[in-house]
């Protein structure tokens, strides 16, 4: 049986899913990355590997896509035989649930996107510039700030009736902010639900800024886990907003319908041993140059398989096999 | 005699011209080198924050000179030809670098509203002991090779244009289009994704057709700044031609780019040209450029 990976390792959460010919979604992993890439993507294809053996032995994996901003390596150690930016990746899942959708709004670990879509296909987009307010790093440090689980996070901003008014503008304004807040007696579902619709708001005046926000209105990413935030852009928009089935790892699907459309004839994939494998990003500087680069250089089995990281492109174009 | 040239900011404004002119009267000319780690690890050093990031790898070339030559050429421009005014950082450009160096500034104020660039010129030579018509010979010859510099880029953009390939402007500033340490290499990085790019400064416009139909319906305010009368014109121009896409670089902190860009973005999108804005600065990652430019790419398609 034919089927396709996709591989979406982002700065918090990494996500494997595995489709059938027929697109249906076999298996699907969300795993957090904890500054681990490498570890996180074998501990991921060991799951999916037990997975095959236990419920379909007969699957073989015929492509793999690899996304996210760690793609590059993601594509390096397991022989994608696609690596594509997680724009495109997230706008193809999400017209697959919805394929009338106009607007994606995708809010992940480090990074928060628009997506404008015309059939199907991404036509203009936008990503959060030099700031990282408004993503989900941030509800994160909030919400250990706040003694609050992540999860619980936004079940608790739905009890807010009077959400208080946080600044948003700037991460660190926002915190102090909010410590503001706690300390003259605001509730924390009050000040919970402020903070969604702070972050809500600042998406939406910088990220989104000049878009033309038309529905159906799709809300992916793992921030749109957050019932808190979905409210919060239902509010400010004014519109439905739709959160699709997959919505945390749906960057993952669409790099798998993208590898399975464009299939190669034979997949370069490695194979689930590599899991088993010892595989090492080490960095050295190279000094041929004031730029003096942090070249990575990763290997397996002590072979090295790819350099990266180099402005000049002396030891990324070097061919290795 | 030597005279040091810091290879940023201004320098693209008119990188033949200083060069020959200071040539031909006799001096040795010292360029910074091109822009690196180390020259923009100094300029941020010295520069203040609030500086743009354009600014502060400036003075990283300048500091580059200090006690290599006997002047660094810093000169303060105020308005150009069309009488129109440069960068308001321009303007104190000189008495900045006095206080960051100890090799002497040689500078004049290029303020063509109230005296010709030929006038300047000769102020200029008086400094260095240059009799004006040595000075005259000199600018002549400097004038030629710049003519030759934009007949060679006139060339250039026809070539590019008739390309079948996926054509994209980049709208920026000389000096963020021509430093590719500044702009992350972004050329070779569209150039690996298939595209061919073609600098906003090289579309030629034809003068008449500006000066008869285009003044009366023009869609955007006379602007302030000499760059921003040229970009829009030169928008206006290259919509004529079968382009795909924009890309408009800035450097962070410039505060003339973030008025002009709402223009800049307008004018593409109502001629449905798909537009993308990056921003500049000394944390920029390459990842993040790469991403956004690989989605451009995609939504070309």
């Amino acid at each position: 049986m034919k089927t396709y990976l996709g591989i979406d390792v982002g700065s918090i959460s990494t996500n494997l899913v595995l489709i059938d010919e027929k697109n249906q979604i076999l298996s699907s992993l969300y795993l957090r990355t904890e500054g681990d890439p490498i570890e996180v993507i074998q501990k991921g294809l060991k799951e999916l590997k037990n997975y095959i053996s236990k419920y379909n032995p007969a699957i073989e994996v015929s492509g793999v896509g690899t996304t996210g901003s760690a793609r590059q390596l993601a594509g390096v150690i397991t022989g994608a035989d696609l690596v594509k930016n997680e724009i495109t990746a997230h706008a193809k899942g999400a017209s697959f649930f919805v394929p009338e959708v106009r607007t994606v709004i995708e809010i992940g670990g480090q990074d928060s996107k628009i997506i404008i879509l015309e059939n199907g296909v991404a036509v203009d987009f936008a990503m959060n510039l030099i700031c990282a307010a408004g993503t989900g790093s941030f509800l994160d440090a909030q919400a250990s700030r706040l003694k609050l689980p992540i999860e619980r996070f936004g079940e608790i901003a739905l009890r807010s009736d009077n959400p208080t008014n946080i600044g948003s503008r700037c991460t660190v304004f926002a915190e102090s902010d909010m410590i503001h807040k706690q300390q003259i007696g605001y509730s924390t579902e009050d000040i919970v639900a402020g903070l969604c619709q702070g972050l809500a708001r600042n998406f939406l005046n910088n990220v989104a800024k000049g878009k033309n926000i038309k529905p159906p209105i799709v809300f992916q990413g793992g921030v749109s886990e957050n019932l808190g935030m979905r409210r919060a852009f239902k509010e400010a928009l004014g519109e439905k907003i739709i959160v699709p089935p997959y919505n945390t790892v749906i960057g993952a699907f669409g790099v798998a319908l993208l590898v399975k459309e464009n299939h190669p004839q034979k997949t370069k994939f490695l194979g689930f041993e590599i899991s088993d494998k010892n595989i090492k990003c080490t960095s050295f500087q190279c000094k041929s140059c004031p730029n003096n680069c942090e070249v990575i250089e990763a290997r397996i089995d002590g072979e090295v398989v790819a350099r990266w990281n180099d402005r000049c492109g002396k030891y990324s174009n070097l061919k290795y096999d | 005699m030597t005279i040091g040239i810091p290879r940023a900011l201004i320098y693209w404004k008119r990188p033949q011209f200083w060069e020959s002119f200071f040539e031909d009267l006799g001096f040795r000319v010292l360029l910074s080198p091109e822009t690196n780690k180390e020259l923009v690890e100094a300029g941020v050093r010295v520069s203040d924050p609030e500086n743009c990031f354009s600014t502060k790898v400036f003075f990283g070339h300048l500091l580059w000179l200090d006690g290599k030559v006997d002047w660094v050429f810093v000169p303060r421009l105020k308005t150009n030809a069309e009488k129109l005014e440069y960068c308001p950082k321009f303007f104190a450009l000189p008495d900045l670098s006095k206080i960051l160096v100890r090799t002497p500034i040689l500078t004049e104020t290029f303020n063509e509203k109230k005296e010709p660039l030929e006038g300047t010129l000769a102020k200029l030579g008086r400094k260095i002991g240059r009799e004006k018509r040595e000075v005259k010979r000199a600018r002549e010859k400097a004038f030629l090779k710049e003519k030759d510099e934009e007949r060679e880029k006139r060339e250039n953009f026809f070539r590019k244009i008739e390309e079948k390939t996926t054509k994209i402007t980049l709208v920026s500033h000389p000096y963020n289009f021509y430093d590719d340490y500044v702009n992350l290499r972004v050329k070779e990085k569209l150039e690996k994704l298939g595209a061919q790019t073609i600098f906003i400064e090289e579309t030629p416009v034809n003068e008449t057709i500006n000066q008869r139909s285009k003044v009366q319906d023009k869609d955007y305010p006379k602007f302030h700044w000499e760059f921003g009368k040229e970009w829009m014109e030169k928008i206006d121009a290259i919509l004529d031609y079968n382009i795909t896409g924009a890309i408009e670089i800035s450097s962070f902190q410039c505060g003339c780019d973030a008025v002009l860009k709402e223009f800049v973005e307008k004018k593409f999108k109502q001629n449905s040209i798909p537009f993308l804005y990056l921003l500049i600065d000394e944390q920029t990652g390459e990842a993040g450029l790469q991403t956004r430019l690989e989605a451009f790419i995609d939504t070309l398609r």
